[in-house]
């Protein structure tokens, strides 16, 4: 209801300023009582909404003319007026033109219902897909983000460059360092993010939890709708334990009851008191978050200095730029080698800082795809206006007679064609204003669609600067195709013209040049993003095909996380996934369950650092980078992952029996190369320092951890049961994986009631078959796919009909020509092949302009595209074949008409 | 020409709508959307008023000081008090009036009747 108001408001847009002021409240209440009426009654709304453009273009149109017009109106008889209009008419007589021209084009128009019509509903979808598609691109990219001074903020993050990670956390003893240790930054404030527990009568809920510092909510200029947010004092090592809700989830858990303040939270089994509620749209960058409590780090405390988890948001200091902090905090990491010397620290070669601007951060993964729509959708628009400019162009041959007419009586050239070209504006804002009805559609088709992943897309809504997009697009629009037209009017020759006795059967020239011409920029046009479409689509069907190096089918998952309060020792975690898959193994549908820590597709694995006994492993003493997961014995076979090599884990692999891992087959040839890596020892970094060396026991296939198009990293697998004790808390977040021999979804009600037979307050978190699981990472792309497909076929359809139109106008022109030579003998076959020769020359010439253009830009979607070259010679072949195919059958029905003409009938009509 | 303020007649003919908006209000002050409905009601449906051109008329009829914006609203809780509420004025009154009675007369001409008659 609301945006349809606003629609409505945006329309009243079309009546003069005074009167909109006066009326425009009235008006949208009206509207609005409308509106509810034929909801009370359940009537369409398309009716309501149908009549109320008629009504505002009708009237909004009579209004504007009649009060431009009103001194040169009907009551010209009197002296007076007569006096007033030449007084007027030196410095009125421009806008008088413009709307005597107004008035005469809308009469056109109106005479010609089908080519309006034809040519409103063309402008309307063109538009209508491009305000669309900007709403979503304004939203996204142009809004600015949800920050204070959001330009100004950098996330500041870490990297190892013995490993491929670009970007890595900061811990957070390098945090504290940095805020009290650099100038370039104003402030800088950190957040890291979890999930935990909250019961309360209702039952058990896993939200996510941003433990966050009182800068970073004075970075960000985070403020609170309700209460306060986190400041100094809450921040403050030992002040207690307190939390902040976000506006979401205090809606949706607390009903928005701002009596909630004071009162208490109980998450993990501890009370926490809710100090505030954050403003609606508040974020925190690349996180999604339920409530935030206060870091509390404590400088004296923390002796560690590795233990990335903190995402660190920097505000430069007036004056400084990213360049410049770069340089600042690389000078102060050379100074740190030797303060922490055999420490773990940042350092200017291994494990140097990266500034990322914020806005990159967020957006940087979608503003190439996001172009590419953008790029698409501007095509069809161009393909739009050639198609109209073809249009207007052909119809414009058939008035050369009243053009030439006019121009004998004295109409200047300059002003024949001004007069066209406010036909095709008008042409133009008509559909406008339509395609902003559409777009408003698209739109809601759009954010139906959402495939997830992509930012901001839930803030998308039709706003003033679409409005101002599309009246621009439109008058544009109309500027461009309709100055073909006018071009071609001012170059007529009146007695050449008006000589032909009123007839013409033979069209100039030039124009009929430009006709084909612009036939040949549709095919081409077309042919780009059909290759486009076509790459996406072979890439996607790539994506689809990718071995995910398990078995999906008949698979399910859920994650499950156990409080420390609850679950304070090892013995009681590995207790709890003992009881429960053993539960769920024994229910009836259910082949076997596993444990893993990480689960594909889902989260990728924690980056460390290994050894491998007795091998060089580098100048620089420097440790293998290697993917680090948990898994139980089950694991490998529940998942139907292969081992290559010796074997799985046993339940044998137990805590006191000697440490084994299981490696991928990436690391392997990484690592091992040619040798056997069974019976190997490696040493774990991350184990700590008096954790024994492990001995490889077997050699698994690659598993696509990270995403299907993501490359698969060399992997390390360790058993569950045997996690070391430093990475030990890790193992409270596990994913549980079942193999099933029935309907996955069958099982979601038993396994959950399962899960609370052993424990009812540990929530079963993100239930899902596994071919959903990997079906969603494939969303987006299916997303970008399916647009730039949409767009291609309206390319395909609209290029068609140009060729169409443009074949069938020829042979409709030429029918006497054709008639006098079927009369002297001209066969049937040699007139359809002429006509089809024309259609394939003109379809050929478009691809092979079509393939050269494609063959430069198809550059941009080199970041969506997998396993498939952006000049894939078959998909390119198979576009401009298509587009010939088309273009000739586009052309087989005026052949067909042509090679039919009856000699007789064409020459008696002359 | 511009209808004279003194002389109701060169108001006349109006047309269908601007006829029944002038009675409608002559007998109640209305708002924009009781207005429309109460317009369709008298014309069983035929005159279905669209805001644009509803408040062209209004605005029309304001100027030409046939009605006047009410300065008197209903109890607040009893409606919206943002809606303008249009009253008829005295020179409207007599043109509405004028119009009932030219219309009467012009039903009672013989010709008139004859061509009703035919089409019953």
């Amino acid at each position: 209801m609301r945006i349809s108001q606003r629609v409505y408001r945006l329309f009243l847009r079309i009546y003069p300023a005074e009167f909109r002021v006066r009326h425009e409240t009235d008006m949208v209440e009206m509207f609005r009582d409308g509106l509810r009426d034929r909801r009370e009654t359940g009537r369409s709304l398309m009716g309501l909404w149908w009549k109320a453009v008629r009504d505002l273009v009708v009237t909004g149109l009579a209004m504007r003319f009649s009060r431009a017009t009103q001194n040169s109106g009907r009551s010209t008889h009197t002296y007076e007026n007569r006096q007033r209009r030449r007084r007027t008419r030196v410095w009125r007589n421009g806008v008088e033109e413009a709307l005597v021209d107004a008035r005469f084009a809308i009469r056109t128009l109106l005479r010609n219902k089908g080519f309006a019509t034809v040519a409103v509903l063309t402008i309307a979808l063109g538009i209508g897909a491009n305000s669309a598609i900007f709403s979503v691109v304004s939203s996204v990219l142009m809004r600015p983000l949800p920050y204070r001074d959001a330009p100004r903020l950098v996330v500041v993050w870490t990297r190892f460059t013995n490993d491929n990670q670009p970007t890595f956390p900061v811990s957070p003893a390098e945090y504290i360092d940095y805020r009290a240790e650099t100038s370039a930054f104003e402030d800088m404030g950190a957040f890291g993010t979890s999930t935990a527990t909250v019961t309360d009568d209702d039952g058990a809920e896993r939200i996510g939890v941003a433990s966050v510092t009182a800068s970073l909510v004075d970075v960000l200029g985070h403020r609170a709708a309700v209460g306060r947010t986190i400041g100094v004092e809450e921040d403050r090592p030992g002040a207690g334990r307190f939390v902040v809700l976000s506006h979401g989830y205090w809606t949706r858990h607390f009903g928005a009851d701002p009596r909630v303040v004071g009162t208490q939270l109980r998450m993990d089994g501890a009370d926490l008191e809710i100090i505030g509620v954050m403003e609606r749209g508040t974020a925190l960058p690349g996180a999604s978050v339920d409530v935030m409590v206060p870091s509390q780090f404590d400088r004296a405390g923390i002796t560690n200095r590795s233990g990335h988890w903190l995402t660190v948001i920097a505000r430069l200091a007036p004056g400084s730029t990213i360049e410049g902090a770069t340089a600042e905090l690389d000078l102060m990491l050379a100074g740190w080698a030797d303060v922490y010397a055999g420490q773990h620290t940042p350092e200017p070669t291994r494990h140097p800082m990266k500034l990322v601007a914020l806005d990159d951060q967020i957006l940087g993964d979608v503003r190439p795809a996001m172009f590419v729509l953008v790029g698409a959708v501007g095509l069809v628009l161009l393909l739009v206006c050639t198609n109209v400019a073809n249009l207007l162009l052909a119809r414009g041959e058939s008035r050369r007679r009243e053009i030439g007419v006019r121009t004998a009586l004295g109409a200047g050239r300059a002003r024949i064609a001004k007069q066209l070209l406010t036909e095709s504006v008008m042409l133009a804002v008509v559909g406008g204003v339509v395609g902003l009805l559409l777009g408003t559609v698209g739109v809601d088709l759009l954010l139906k669609m959402d495939p997830g992943g992509i930012p901001r897309l839930s803030e998308v809504s039709l706003d003033a600067r679409v409005a101002t997009f599309t009246a621009a697009v439109s008058i544009a629009t109309g500027i461009l195709f309709g100055v073909l037209p006018a071009a071609g009017a001012a170059r007529i020759d009146v007695a050449a013209m008006l000589n032909t006795e009123g007839r013409s059967e033979t069209m100039g020239r030039s124009g009929s040049r430009t006709l084909s011409g612009l036939a040949v920029a549709q095919v081409a046009l077309a042919v780009v993003l059909l290759i486009g479409s076509g790459l996406l689509i072979k890439s996607f069907s790539y994506l689809q095909r990718v071995n995910p190096g398990f078995v999906s089918e008949h698979r399910l998952a859920f994650d499950v996380s156990l409080p420390s309060r609850s679950y304070p020792e090892r013995e009681d975690v590995l207790g709890y996934y003992d009881a429960i898959t053993s539960e769920i193994a024994a229910l009836p549908g259910v082949s076997s369950v596993a444990l893993v820590r990480n689960l594909p597709m889902r989260t990728s694995s924690r980056t460390e650092g290994m050894l491998i006994e007795g091998k060089q492993i580098g100048p620089n003493e420097e440790a293998l980078s290697i993917q680090y997961q948990g898994a139980s014995p089950g694991y490998f076979s529940t998942l139907g992952i292969p081992v290559l090599r010796g074997r799985a884990f046993l339940d044998s692999d137990r805590l006191g029996a000697p440490p084994v891992a299981v490696i991928n087959e990436s690391a392997r040839r990484a690592y091992w190369g040619d040798e056997n890596p069974v019976g190997t020892r490696i040493y774990a970094i991350w184990a700590g320092r008096d954790y024994d060396w492990i001995t490889v026991v077997g050699v698994v296939g690659d598993v696509r951890q990270s995403g299907l198009s993501a490359a698969t990293r060399p992997e390390i697998y360790l058993p569950a049961a045997q996690t070391p004790p430093l990475s030990f808390g890790w193992i409270r977040n596990a994913s549980i994986v079942v193999s099933a021999s029935v309907e996955p979804e069958s099982l979601f009600p038993v396994v959950r009631a399962a899960v609370g037979r052993i424990d009812q307050s540990i929530p079963v978190v993100n239930l899902q078959s596994f071919e959903r699981v990997v079906a969603d990472t494939l969303l987006r792309d299916r997303f970008f796919t399916m647009l730039l497909s949409i767009f291609a076929a309206a390319a395909l359809i609209i290029a068609s009909v140009g060729v169409y139109g443009v074949i069938a106008f020829s042979v409709a022109r030429r029918t006497k020509e054709i008639g006098i030579r079927m009369a002297l003998g001209a066969q049937q076959q040699q007139l359809l092949r002429e006509v089809l020769g024309a259609a394939a020359k003109m379809a050929g010439v478009g691809a092979t302009v079509g393939l050269a253009v494609a063959l430069v830009t198809s550059r941009v979607l080199e970041s969506q595209l997998y396993g498939v070259s952006v000049r894939d010679v078959y998909v390119f072949a198979s576009a401009a074949g298509v587009l010939v195919i088309v273009a000739l059958a586009a052309a087989l029905l005026p052949a067909l008409r042509a090679s039919r003409v009856d000699p007789v009938t064409s020459l008696r009509e002359s | 020409m511009r209808p004279s303020p003194t002389d109701p007649e060169s108001y006349l003919p109006l047309k269908p709508g601007t006829f029944l908006v002038l009675l409608v209000l002559s007998s109640e002050e209305l708002h924009g959307y009781g207005l429309k409905k109460e317009v369709a009601r008298r014309s069983e449906g035929r005159i279905d008023m669209e805001p644009g051109m509803l408040y062209r008329l209004m605005a029309r009829l304001v100027d030409q000081e046939l009605i006047v914006e009410a300065d008197r609203r209903p109890l607040p809780d009893q409606d919206d008090e943002r809606r303008r509420y249009y009253r008829i004025t005295q020179l409207g009154r007599d043109v509405v009036s004028r119009e009932a009675h030219r219309m009467v007369q012009l039903s009672q001409t013989a010709d008139v009747r004859a061509l009703a008659h035919a089409h019953d």
